[in-house]
Protein backbone atom coordinates (compact mmCIF):
# COMPACT_ATOMS: atom_id res chain seq x y z
CA UNK A 1 0.00 0.00 0.00
CA UNK A 2 1.32 3.31 -1.38
CA UNK A 3 1.57 6.69 1.17
CA UNK A 4 -1.38 7.88 -0.55
CA UNK A 5 -3.47 5.06 -0.76
CA UNK A 6 -2.88 5.06 3.01
CA UNK A 7 -3.74 8.16 3.76
CA UNK A 8 -6.71 7.77 1.61
CA UNK A 9 -8.03 5.02 3.59
CA UNK A 10 -7.60 6.45 6.72
CA UNK A 11 -10.04 9.11 5.47
CA UNK A 12 -12.37 6.72 4.21
CA UNK A 13 -12.57 5.19 7.95
CA UNK A 14 -14.67 8.56 8.73
CA UNK A 15 -17.56 6.72 6.73
CA UNK A 16 -19.37 4.28 9.61
CA UNK A 17 -18.70 0.62 9.19
CA UNK A 18 -21.54 -0.57 7.13
CA UNK A 19 -21.10 2.30 4.26
CA UNK A 20 -17.58 1.18 3.77
CA UNK A 21 -17.91 -2.85 3.73
CA UNK A 22 -20.33 -1.86 1.11
CA UNK A 23 -18.09 1.11 -0.82
CA UNK A 24 -15.19 1.67 1.00
CA UNK A 25 -12.93 -0.96 -1.45
CA UNK A 26 -14.74 0.41 -4.30
CA UNK A 27 -14.11 3.89 -3.01
CA UNK A 28 -10.54 3.78 -2.50
CA UNK A 29 -9.74 2.03 -5.98
CA UNK A 30 -11.51 5.63 -7.81
CA UNK A 31 -9.42 7.43 -5.46
CA UNK A 32 -6.13 5.81 -6.82
CA UNK A 33 -7.01 5.70 -10.07
CA UNK A 34 -8.05 9.35 -10.42
CA UNK A 35 -4.73 10.59 -8.50
CA UNK A 36 -1.19 10.81 -10.98
CA UNK A 37 1.85 8.43 -10.55
CA UNK A 38 3.51 10.87 -8.74
CA UNK A 39 0.95 12.28 -5.98
CA UNK A 40 2.01 11.41 -2.49
CA UNK A 41 -0.81 13.76 -0.60
CA UNK A 42 -4.49 13.59 -1.10
CA UNK A 43 -6.25 15.90 -2.63
CA UNK A 44 -7.73 18.79 -1.38
CA UNK A 45 -11.47 18.74 -2.99
CA UNK A 46 -11.45 14.86 -2.72
CA UNK A 47 -10.55 15.57 0.97
CA UNK A 48 -13.19 18.02 1.14
CA UNK A 49 -15.75 16.02 -0.19
CA UNK A 50 -14.71 12.79 1.75
CA UNK A 51 -15.10 14.69 4.78
CA UNK A 52 -18.41 16.11 3.98
CA UNK A 53 -19.80 12.72 2.47
CA UNK A 54 -19.09 11.05 5.47
CA UNK A 55 -20.48 13.60 8.24
CA UNK A 56 -23.88 13.31 6.22
CA UNK A 57 -23.63 9.59 6.07
CA UNK A 58 -23.09 9.61 9.68
CA UNK A 59 -25.78 11.99 10.54
CA UNK A 60 -28.25 10.06 8.48
CA UNK A 61 -28.23 13.39 6.03
CA UNK A 62 -27.56 12.08 2.70
CA UNK A 63 -30.18 10.82 -0.12
CA UNK A 64 -32.76 13.05 -1.66
CA UNK A 65 -35.79 14.55 0.54
CA UNK A 66 -38.95 16.73 -0.58
CA UNK A 67 -39.74 20.04 1.60
CA UNK A 68 -42.24 18.01 2.94
CA UNK A 69 -40.47 15.67 4.08
CA UNK A 70 -38.22 18.20 5.51
CA UNK A 71 -40.57 19.99 7.64
CA UNK A 72 -42.27 17.24 9.17
CA UNK A 73 -39.02 15.96 10.66
CA UNK A 74 -37.97 19.66 11.76
CA UNK A 75 -41.41 20.32 13.60
CA UNK A 76 -41.03 16.71 15.06
CA UNK A 77 -37.75 17.81 16.64
CA UNK A 78 -38.80 21.50 17.36
CA UNK A 79 -41.79 19.25 19.62
CA UNK A 80 -39.16 17.29 21.37
CA UNK A 81 -36.78 19.79 22.04
CA UNK A 82 -39.43 22.35 23.57
CA UNK A 83 -41.11 19.40 25.77
CA UNK A 84 -37.40 18.45 26.97
CA UNK A 85 -37.43 22.04 27.71
CA UNK A 86 -40.47 22.57 29.33
CA UNK A 87 -40.16 19.28 31.56
CA UNK A 88 -37.36 20.28 32.69
CA UNK A 89 -37.45 24.40 33.45
CA UNK A 90 -40.62 22.89 35.53
CA UNK A 91 -39.35 20.64 37.88
CA UNK A 92 -36.15 22.80 38.81
CA UNK A 93 -38.72 25.83 39.20
CA UNK A 94 -40.75 23.83 41.26
CA UNK A 95 -38.32 23.38 43.67
CA UNK A 96 -36.83 27.11 43.82
CA UNK A 97 -38.71 30.10 45.53
CA UNK A 98 -36.41 33.45 45.69
CA UNK A 99 -37.70 33.97 49.57
CA UNK A 100 -36.34 30.33 50.42
CA UNK A 101 -39.62 29.16 51.53
CA UNK A 102 -40.72 25.39 51.14
CA UNK A 103 -43.04 25.33 47.77
CA UNK A 104 -46.68 24.48 48.58
CA UNK A 105 -47.23 21.10 48.21
CA UNK A 106 -50.60 21.72 45.04
CA UNK A 107 -47.86 23.64 43.28
CA UNK A 108 -45.15 20.45 43.48
CA UNK A 109 -48.42 18.07 42.47
CA UNK A 110 -48.88 20.72 39.50
CA UNK A 111 -45.74 21.03 38.64
CA UNK A 112 -44.70 17.33 38.57
CA UNK A 113 -47.84 16.25 36.55
CA UNK A 114 -47.44 19.10 34.19
CA UNK A 115 -43.40 17.21 33.89
CA UNK A 116 -44.49 13.83 33.41
CA UNK A 117 -47.07 14.87 30.87
CA UNK A 118 -43.86 15.83 28.62
CA UNK A 119 -42.36 13.10 29.76
CA UNK A 120 -45.52 11.16 28.35
CA UNK A 121 -46.15 13.51 24.84
CA UNK A 122 -42.41 13.17 24.29
CA UNK A 123 -42.85 9.18 24.21
CA UNK A 124 -46.46 9.59 21.97
CA UNK A 125 -43.89 11.74 19.57
CA UNK A 126 -41.58 8.97 19.51
CA UNK A 127 -44.35 6.46 18.42
CA UNK A 128 -45.83 8.58 15.76
CA UNK A 129 -48.76 9.56 18.27
CA UNK A 130 -49.01 12.68 17.16
CA UNK A 131 -52.53 13.78 18.22
CA UNK A 132 -52.03 12.01 21.86
CA UNK A 133 -48.89 13.97 22.05
CA UNK A 134 -50.76 17.28 21.28
CA UNK A 135 -53.74 16.50 23.38
CA UNK A 136 -51.33 15.51 26.65
CA UNK A 137 -49.47 18.54 26.00
CA UNK A 138 -52.65 20.74 25.93
CA UNK A 139 -53.54 19.24 29.72
CA UNK A 140 -50.87 20.59 30.67
CA UNK A 141 -50.91 23.97 29.19
CA UNK A 142 -54.23 24.32 31.35
CA UNK A 143 -52.60 22.89 34.57
CA UNK A 144 -49.58 25.21 33.54
CA UNK A 145 -52.48 28.22 33.29
CA UNK A 146 -54.40 26.91 36.39
CA UNK A 147 -51.93 25.87 38.97
CA UNK A 148 -51.05 29.80 40.04
CA UNK A 149 -54.22 30.07 40.68
CA UNK A 150 -54.49 26.79 42.80
CA UNK A 151 -51.68 28.63 45.47
CA UNK A 152 -50.39 31.32 46.52
CA UNK A 153 -46.58 31.95 46.29
CA UNK A 154 -44.47 34.13 48.03
CA UNK A 155 -43.60 36.16 45.05
CA UNK A 156 -46.34 35.79 42.74
CA UNK A 157 -44.69 37.40 39.73
CA UNK A 158 -42.38 34.40 40.15
CA UNK A 159 -45.39 32.38 38.28
CA UNK A 160 -44.49 34.90 34.98
CA UNK A 161 -40.95 33.76 34.90
CA UNK A 162 -41.88 30.31 33.90
CA UNK A 163 -41.97 29.49 30.30
CA UNK A 164 -45.45 29.25 29.88
CA UNK A 165 -46.25 29.12 26.35
CA UNK A 166 -43.86 26.88 25.01
CA UNK A 167 -46.30 24.51 25.49
CA UNK A 168 -49.08 26.10 22.89
CA UNK A 169 -46.36 26.35 20.30
CA UNK A 170 -45.41 22.29 20.90
CA UNK A 171 -49.53 21.78 20.14
CA UNK A 172 -49.23 23.98 17.05
CA UNK A 173 -45.67 22.58 16.12
CA UNK A 174 -47.50 18.81 16.49
CA UNK A 175 -50.85 19.43 14.50
CA UNK A 176 -49.37 19.12 10.63
CA UNK A 177 -47.90 16.11 11.47
CA UNK A 178 -51.23 14.40 12.64
CA UNK A 179 -52.89 11.78 10.03
CA UNK A 180 -49.97 11.97 7.84
CA UNK A 181 -48.24 8.77 9.48
CA UNK A 182 -44.75 8.44 11.44
CA UNK A 183 -42.17 10.84 10.76
CA UNK A 184 -39.15 8.91 9.90
CA UNK A 185 -36.20 10.87 11.56
CA UNK A 186 -32.19 9.91 11.34
CA UNK A 187 -31.17 9.28 15.28
CA UNK A 188 -28.90 11.50 15.05
CA UNK A 189 -31.54 14.24 15.15
CA UNK A 190 -32.50 13.44 18.79
CA UNK A 191 -29.03 14.62 19.93
CA UNK A 192 -30.90 17.90 19.47
CA UNK A 193 -32.40 17.38 22.84
CA UNK A 194 -29.36 17.50 24.91
CA UNK A 195 -29.61 21.60 23.88
CA UNK A 196 -32.69 22.38 26.23
CA UNK A 197 -30.86 19.96 28.91
CA UNK A 198 -28.07 21.73 28.65
CA UNK A 199 -29.65 25.08 28.58
CA UNK A 200 -32.22 24.02 31.55
CA UNK A 201 -29.13 23.16 33.79
CA UNK A 202 -27.19 26.11 33.19
CA UNK A 203 -30.25 28.28 33.54
CA UNK A 204 -31.41 26.31 36.89
CA UNK A 205 -27.95 26.34 38.38
CA UNK A 206 -27.18 30.35 37.54
CA UNK A 207 -30.56 30.96 39.68
CA UNK A 208 -29.60 28.61 42.07
CA UNK A 209 -26.39 30.14 42.58
CA UNK A 210 -26.91 33.59 42.18
CA UNK A 211 -24.74 33.58 39.47
CA UNK A 212 -26.10 35.59 36.13
CA UNK A 213 -22.89 34.34 34.04
CA UNK A 214 -24.59 30.95 34.03
CA UNK A 215 -28.18 32.40 32.38
CA UNK A 216 -26.46 34.21 30.05
CA UNK A 217 -24.47 30.86 29.26
CA UNK A 218 -27.98 29.36 28.74
CA UNK A 219 -29.00 32.45 26.37
CA UNK A 220 -25.19 32.15 24.54
CA UNK A 221 -25.83 27.95 23.94
CA UNK A 222 -29.35 28.84 22.20
CA UNK A 223 -27.46 31.29 20.02
CA UNK A 224 -24.72 30.14 19.82
CA UNK A 225 -26.07 26.97 18.47
CA UNK A 226 -28.52 28.84 16.58
CA UNK A 227 -25.51 30.13 14.56
CA UNK A 228 -23.93 26.82 14.04
CA UNK A 229 -27.09 25.56 13.01
CA UNK A 230 -27.21 27.98 9.79
CA UNK A 231 -23.53 26.50 9.25
CA UNK A 232 -24.94 23.10 9.20
CA UNK A 233 -27.76 23.12 6.49
CA UNK A 234 -24.28 22.40 4.34
CA UNK A 235 -24.91 18.41 6.07
CA UNK A 236 -28.31 18.38 7.06
CA UNK A 237 -31.21 21.51 6.87
CA UNK A 238 -33.36 20.64 9.03
CA UNK A 239 -31.20 20.64 12.20
CA UNK A 240 -31.44 24.48 11.15
CA UNK A 241 -35.04 24.95 10.44
CA UNK A 242 -35.56 22.38 13.82
CA UNK A 243 -33.97 24.47 15.55
CA UNK A 244 -35.09 28.12 14.09
CA UNK A 245 -38.55 26.63 15.45
CA UNK A 246 -37.94 25.77 18.73
CA UNK A 247 -36.10 29.04 19.02
CA UNK A 248 -39.31 30.91 18.51
CA UNK A 249 -40.38 30.01 21.67
CA UNK A 250 -38.24 32.89 23.21
CA UNK A 251 -39.82 35.14 21.26
CA UNK A 252 -43.22 33.96 21.81
CA UNK A 253 -42.89 33.36 25.72
CA UNK A 254 -41.54 37.15 25.62
CA UNK A 255 -44.37 39.01 23.52
CA UNK A 256 -46.78 37.20 26.09
CA UNK A 257 -44.31 38.18 28.95
CA UNK A 258 -44.91 41.22 28.30
CA UNK A 259 -48.67 41.31 27.72
CA UNK A 260 -49.05 39.77 31.40
CA UNK A 261 -47.44 42.55 32.60
CA UNK A 262 -49.48 44.91 31.08
CA UNK A 263 -47.42 46.69 28.83
CA UNK A 264 -49.04 48.21 25.89
CA UNK A 265 -47.34 46.30 23.29
CA UNK A 266 -50.24 45.63 20.82
CA UNK A 267 -51.87 49.24 20.58
CA UNK A 268 -49.12 51.07 18.87
CA UNK A 269 -51.20 52.90 16.49
CA UNK A 270 -52.84 54.82 19.08
CA UNK A 271 -50.25 55.21 21.32
CA UNK A 272 -50.22 57.02 24.72
CA UNK A 273 -46.52 58.73 25.13
CA UNK A 274 -45.52 56.85 27.90
CA UNK A 275 -47.05 53.34 26.28
CA UNK A 276 -45.31 54.61 23.09
CA UNK A 277 -41.96 54.57 24.09
CA UNK A 278 -41.89 51.25 26.09
CA UNK A 279 -44.18 49.71 23.16
CA UNK A 280 -41.64 50.59 20.82
CA UNK A 281 -38.48 49.46 22.57
CA UNK A 282 -40.53 45.71 23.36
CA UNK A 283 -41.11 45.51 19.71
CA UNK A 284 -37.40 46.04 18.60
CA UNK A 285 -36.42 43.97 21.49
CA UNK A 286 -38.79 41.38 20.27
CA UNK A 287 -37.71 42.10 16.76
CA UNK A 288 -33.82 41.19 17.76
CA UNK A 289 -34.74 38.20 19.38
CA UNK A 290 -36.58 36.74 16.05
CA UNK A 291 -33.67 37.52 13.73
CA UNK A 292 -31.65 34.42 14.44
CA UNK A 293 -35.37 31.79 14.53
CA UNK A 294 -36.25 33.34 11.50
CA UNK A 295 -32.71 33.21 9.89
CA UNK A 296 -32.56 29.55 10.75
CA UNK A 297 -35.87 29.18 9.23
CA UNK A 298 -35.45 30.94 6.20
CA UNK A 299 -31.66 29.20 5.40
CA UNK A 300 -32.83 25.72 6.12
CA UNK A 301 -36.34 25.61 4.25
CA UNK A 302 -34.15 27.40 1.37
CA UNK A 303 -31.54 24.67 1.27
CA UNK A 304 -34.21 22.15 1.53
CA UNK A 305 -35.89 23.10 -1.76
CA UNK A 306 -32.85 22.56 -3.74
CA UNK A 307 -32.72 19.25 -1.58
CA UNK A 308 -35.68 17.94 -3.99
CA UNK A 309 -33.03 18.01 -6.94
CA UNK A 310 -31.52 14.95 -7.88
CA UNK B 1 -31.81 18.15 -11.79
CA UNK B 2 -28.38 19.05 -10.79
CA UNK B 3 -25.90 19.61 -13.77
CA UNK B 4 -23.28 16.54 -12.45
CA UNK B 5 -25.84 13.94 -11.59
CA UNK B 6 -27.41 14.88 -15.36
CA UNK B 7 -23.81 14.18 -16.51
CA UNK B 8 -23.51 10.84 -14.76
CA UNK B 9 -26.87 9.62 -15.92
CA UNK B 10 -25.69 10.75 -19.64
CA UNK B 11 -22.39 9.09 -19.33
CA UNK B 12 -23.86 5.95 -18.48
CA UNK B 13 -26.17 5.70 -21.76
CA UNK B 14 -24.52 3.38 -24.10
CA UNK B 15 -23.05 1.08 -21.67
CA UNK B 16 -22.42 0.01 -17.76
CA UNK B 17 -19.45 2.28 -16.44
CA UNK B 18 -17.23 1.82 -12.93
CA UNK B 19 -16.82 4.57 -11.04
CA UNK B 20 -13.48 6.13 -12.51
CA UNK B 21 -15.03 5.50 -15.84
CA UNK B 22 -17.90 7.31 -14.87
CA UNK B 23 -15.95 10.39 -13.68
CA UNK B 24 -14.02 10.67 -16.73
CA UNK B 25 -16.73 10.30 -19.47
CA UNK B 26 -18.43 12.70 -17.52
CA UNK B 27 -15.52 15.17 -17.55
CA UNK B 28 -15.44 14.63 -21.45
CA UNK B 29 -19.20 15.20 -22.13
CA UNK B 30 -19.03 18.49 -20.00
CA UNK B 31 -16.18 19.03 -22.15
CA UNK B 32 -14.16 19.73 -19.18
CA UNK B 33 -16.46 21.31 -16.94
CA UNK B 34 -17.85 18.87 -14.34
CA UNK B 35 -14.93 17.62 -12.47
CA UNK B 36 -16.64 15.24 -9.92
CA UNK B 37 -14.44 14.27 -6.53
CA UNK B 38 -14.93 10.65 -5.79
CA UNK B 39 -17.16 11.85 -2.53
CA UNK B 40 -19.78 13.91 -4.79
CA UNK B 41 -19.72 11.03 -7.28
CA UNK B 42 -20.65 8.65 -4.55
CA UNK B 43 -23.34 10.68 -2.73
CA UNK B 44 -25.18 11.14 -6.20
CA UNK B 45 -24.74 7.50 -7.34
CA UNK B 46 -26.33 6.26 -3.55
CA UNK B 47 -29.49 9.13 -4.44
CA UNK B 48 -29.90 7.60 -8.26
CA UNK B 49 -29.48 4.07 -6.55
CA UNK B 50 -32.14 4.78 -4.19
CA UNK B 51 -34.29 6.56 -6.99
CA UNK B 52 -33.60 3.12 -8.99
CA UNK B 53 -32.57 5.45 -12.18
CA UNK B 54 -29.05 3.61 -11.91
CA UNK B 55 -27.92 -0.36 -11.08
CA UNK B 56 -25.30 -1.72 -10.01
CA UNK B 57 -24.04 -4.97 -12.14
CA UNK B 58 -20.95 -6.47 -11.54
CA UNK B 59 -17.72 -6.30 -9.84
CA UNK B 60 -14.36 -7.01 -10.80
CA UNK B 61 -10.97 -7.36 -9.29
CA UNK B 62 -8.57 -4.54 -11.74
CA UNK B 63 -5.06 -4.33 -10.48
CA UNK B 64 -5.74 -5.27 -7.08
CA UNK B 65 -8.58 -2.78 -6.94
CA UNK B 66 -12.23 -3.02 -6.69
CA UNK B 67 -14.27 -1.87 -9.60
CA UNK B 68 -18.37 -2.08 -9.66
CA UNK B 69 -20.31 -1.23 -12.68
CA UNK B 70 -23.37 1.21 -12.92
CA UNK B 71 -25.68 0.76 -15.70
CA UNK B 72 -28.75 3.03 -16.35
CA UNK B 73 -32.23 2.04 -15.87
CA UNK B 74 -35.39 2.26 -18.00
CA UNK B 75 -36.41 4.89 -15.01
CA UNK B 76 -32.89 6.96 -15.42
CA UNK B 77 -33.07 7.04 -19.02
CA UNK B 78 -36.51 8.58 -19.19
CA UNK B 79 -35.24 10.88 -16.41
CA UNK B 80 -32.46 11.48 -18.27
CA UNK B 81 -34.39 12.41 -21.34
CA UNK B 82 -36.77 14.25 -20.18
CA UNK B 83 -34.42 16.54 -18.55
CA UNK B 84 -32.62 17.15 -21.78
CA UNK B 85 -35.89 17.78 -23.92
CA UNK B 86 -36.73 20.43 -20.88
CA UNK B 87 -33.53 22.17 -21.29
CA UNK B 88 -33.53 21.51 -25.23
CA UNK B 89 -37.03 23.74 -25.23
CA UNK B 90 -35.54 26.25 -22.95
CA UNK B 91 -32.48 26.93 -25.06
CA UNK B 92 -34.81 26.80 -27.98
CA UNK B 93 -36.80 30.42 -26.26
CA UNK B 94 -33.47 31.95 -27.21
CA UNK B 95 -32.21 29.99 -30.07
CA UNK B 96 -34.99 30.64 -32.11
CA UNK B 97 -35.65 34.33 -31.55
CA UNK B 98 -32.01 34.56 -32.46
CA UNK B 99 -32.53 33.25 -35.59
CA UNK B 100 -36.06 34.62 -36.63
CA UNK B 101 -33.70 38.21 -35.68
CA UNK B 102 -30.86 36.85 -38.29
CA UNK B 103 -32.95 36.25 -40.93
CA UNK B 104 -33.70 38.80 -43.75
CA UNK B 105 -36.63 41.05 -43.62
CA UNK B 106 -39.06 41.56 -46.60
CA UNK B 107 -38.66 45.09 -47.66
CA UNK B 108 -40.89 47.31 -46.31
CA UNK B 109 -43.73 48.40 -48.91
CA UNK B 110 -43.37 45.41 -51.33
CA UNK B 111 -46.40 42.89 -49.68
Amino acid sequence: MTELERRYASLLRLYPAAYRRARGAEMLGVLMDSAPQDRRRPEWREVRELILGAIRVRAGAQGRRTPGQSWRVALRTAALILLTQTAGDTLWRMMFDPNGESPPIVWVAASLTVAAACVLAIVAVFRGAYLAAAVVTAGAFVLQMAAPQLVTLSTPSFTYLSPLWQLPLVVLLLIPLIGRGTVVAPRALNLMLLVPVVSVALDAYGTLAQDPAFQAGSRAVWQGLAVAAILWSVVDERVAMAFGLAFLNVVVNRAMLDVSLGLDVWSISSPTLGDWSTARWTLIDMGILAILPILDIAVGATVAVRRTRI
Amino acid sequence: MREPTYFILAALQDEPLHGYAIITRAGELSRGRIRLATGTLYAALDRLTSEGYVAPTREEIVNGRARRYYTLTPDGAAALRSEAEAMAAAARVVTDRTARSAAPRPAAGLA
